[in-house]
């Protein structure tokens, strides 16, 4: 499939020009209480694939995700997983209308996904790690961008 | 099930409406749902198909949903195939939940509970559910409605084309990590009673029960990075009832078993699926005949962006132990999909099927085109 390479590239060679100049990294958060020190990448993809429900430590994870149509999602899941965000789709809808495990819920922006780990001592969202500069949450894992 | 609600309408607006992006804040009851608009034709061929005459179908046609008697003819029809799902989830407590899940078919537009059933989370790997839910047999049995999840416009009905779908019972699931493979396992009984089945009036019997008492099955799946595999064992004891003419009564012991291994490599893809199963008449007038029905599915895709190319090869035989009381037959599929990934939650896609009939006594050839737009809400 090297045409098709050699294709994507002459295609996307314009879009270059339109990329933004930097992206930021990505700050996996907790609650500041949360025991929890460091997650790796697999052990945050385990909970954002529904195939855990626990942090390390036991205690059950409140998982936050971004909005559905967020640009930082794709990122976030790619990131984790390898998965595009259609894949991601693909993946949580088996499980969600064959009943196994429910996906984490949807929170538009950042500042919402901060005010909802902030005010649950289980909860893992993650946000721009540019927007992060707050006591009552804990950085557990940072995507670089 | 319910019935006698032509809800297909209403279902669609209330799909229509919550296709909108919406974000609740922690909801109590969470509605999603589903929908597949499909149309095709059968553009020629000379398979007078597996169906006797039938006033709703003009052959040469092609069976594309066996359960909910999906058929497709010569004229474009989206009937067959479309359909929408709402589904709502009621979180009780932390560890209990309520999940109802509808569908309503163009084909068949009263509604049907396909999903009912109370999930309790027993501890962080054990879920214990209760009522009712979809059989899960092969690997896409129990999202088969779900069109944005498969590459196909339709599941190849060689090893999805089951008269019973669901069940009334329990399940438990266990879900875990044994070093880097994730084990997901479950064990499921129950029972399903299926009036005047659309799948037997597929057939020419209009007015039928069948029953599938003492299911009891398990399956696991393993996935390692990019390979997930798939086995599953089930057994049941099925009664079939001609209200019309009792010498048509008959009673089964079923037997079935599937292996499914599908490897994900980014751009490349295989899915690959392997059934067999054995129904030996038990009582009725052809008692201690046995069908085996050997069943395979081998697909490989190639994804580039939003585009995706999927070639399939599927094959169903039915092995009679008395060729002299029902004949052998011998299907085989095969279909060219391109999908478009229009969103995340939605897809185009676009599929030919050719699907042939080798031996008597239903020797012939179907080629099939077909249209569809899937979206997840």
């Amino acid at each position: 499939m090297r045409s098709s390479h050699i294709l994507g590239a002459v295609l996307g060679l314009p879009l270059l020009w339109l990329a933004p100049a930097a992206q930021a990294d990505i700050a996996v958060i907790v609650h500041a209480a949360n025991p929890v020190q460091q997650l790796t990448s697999r052990q945050v993809a385990e909970l954002y694939l529904g195939r855990s429900r626990t942090f390390t430590s036991g205690q059950y994870a409140q998982v936050v995700d971004q909005g559905i149509d967020d640009p930082v999602r794709s990122r976030f899941f790619k990131d984790i997983s390898g998965m595009s965000i259609g894949q991601v789709t693909a993946f949580w809808s088996r499980l969600k209308f064959t009943g196994q495990v429910q996906p984490p819920q949807n929170l538009d922006g950042d500042s919402a996904v901060l005010e909802f780990v902030r005010r649950n001592p289980g909860a893992i969202g993650y946000v721009s790690a540019t927007t992060l500069a707050d006591a009552r949450v804990k950085t557990v894992l940072v995507l670089r961008e | 099930m319910v019935r006698n609600r032509n809800i297909f309408p209403f279902l669609c607006a209330v799909g229509l409406a919550l296709s909108a992006p919406v974000t609740m804040a922690e909801p109590a009851v969470e509605i999603s749902g589903f929908f597949s608009i499909i149309g095709g034709k059968v553009l020629d061929g000379s398979l007078h198909g597996p169906m006797p005459d039938n006033e709703k179908v003009t052959c040469p046609c092609y069976i594309a949903d066996y359960a909910n008697f999906g058929v497709y003819d010569g004229a474009f029809s989206f009937a067959p195939e479309s359909r929408i799902g709402l589904q709502a989830v009621a979180k009780l407590t932390d560890r209990l939940s309520v999940t109802a899940q509808v569908t309503a078919r163009a084909s068949n537009p009263q509604a049907q509970l396909q999903w009912a059933y109370a999930t309790y989370v027993l501890s962080p790997e054990w879920d214990l559910q209760v009522g009712r839910k979809r059989i899960p047999l092969y690997f896409y049995s129990d999202f088969q409605d779900v069109g944005v999840v498969y590459p196909w416009v339709g599941l190849p009905p060689e090893i999805y084309g089951w008269e019973a779908s669901n069940y009334n019972g329990v399940s438990v699931r266990k879900r875990t990590s044994v070093g880097d493979v994730y084990v997901n396992t479950s064990v499921f009984a129950g029972s399903e009673q299926l009036k005047d089945s659309r799948y037997m009036q597929s057939y020419g019997q209009q007015r039928t029960d069948i029953r599938w008492d003492r299911i009891l099955g398990g399956d696991v799946e393993l996935t390692k990075g990019a390979l997930t595999v798939r086995a599953v064992a089930i057994r049941a004891d099925t009664a079939f009832t001609d209200k019309d003419d009792a010498a048509n009564d008959f009673g089964e012991r079923m037997q079935a078993y599937g292996i499914a291994a599908n490897l994900d490599l980014n751009h490349w893809f295989i899915l690959s699926e392997l059934a067999s199963n054995a129904r030996t008449n038990t009582s009725g007038p052809q008692t201690g005949l046995t069908i085996t029905v050997p069943a395979v599915s081998l697909g490989m895709g190639y994804r580039s962006g939003a585009w995706t190319s999927f070639l399939n090869y599927s094959r169903y035989q039915e092995l009679s132990s008395d060729a002299t009381v029902l004949p052998d037959l011998d299907y085989r599929h095969v279909s060219l999909t391109v999908k478009y990934e229009v969103s995340p939650r939605s897809v185009i896609k676009a599929q030919v099927d050719r699907y042939w009939e080798p031996e008597l006594p239903y020797s012939g050839a179907a080629n099939v085109l077909r249209i569809s737009y899937d979206r997840t809400f």
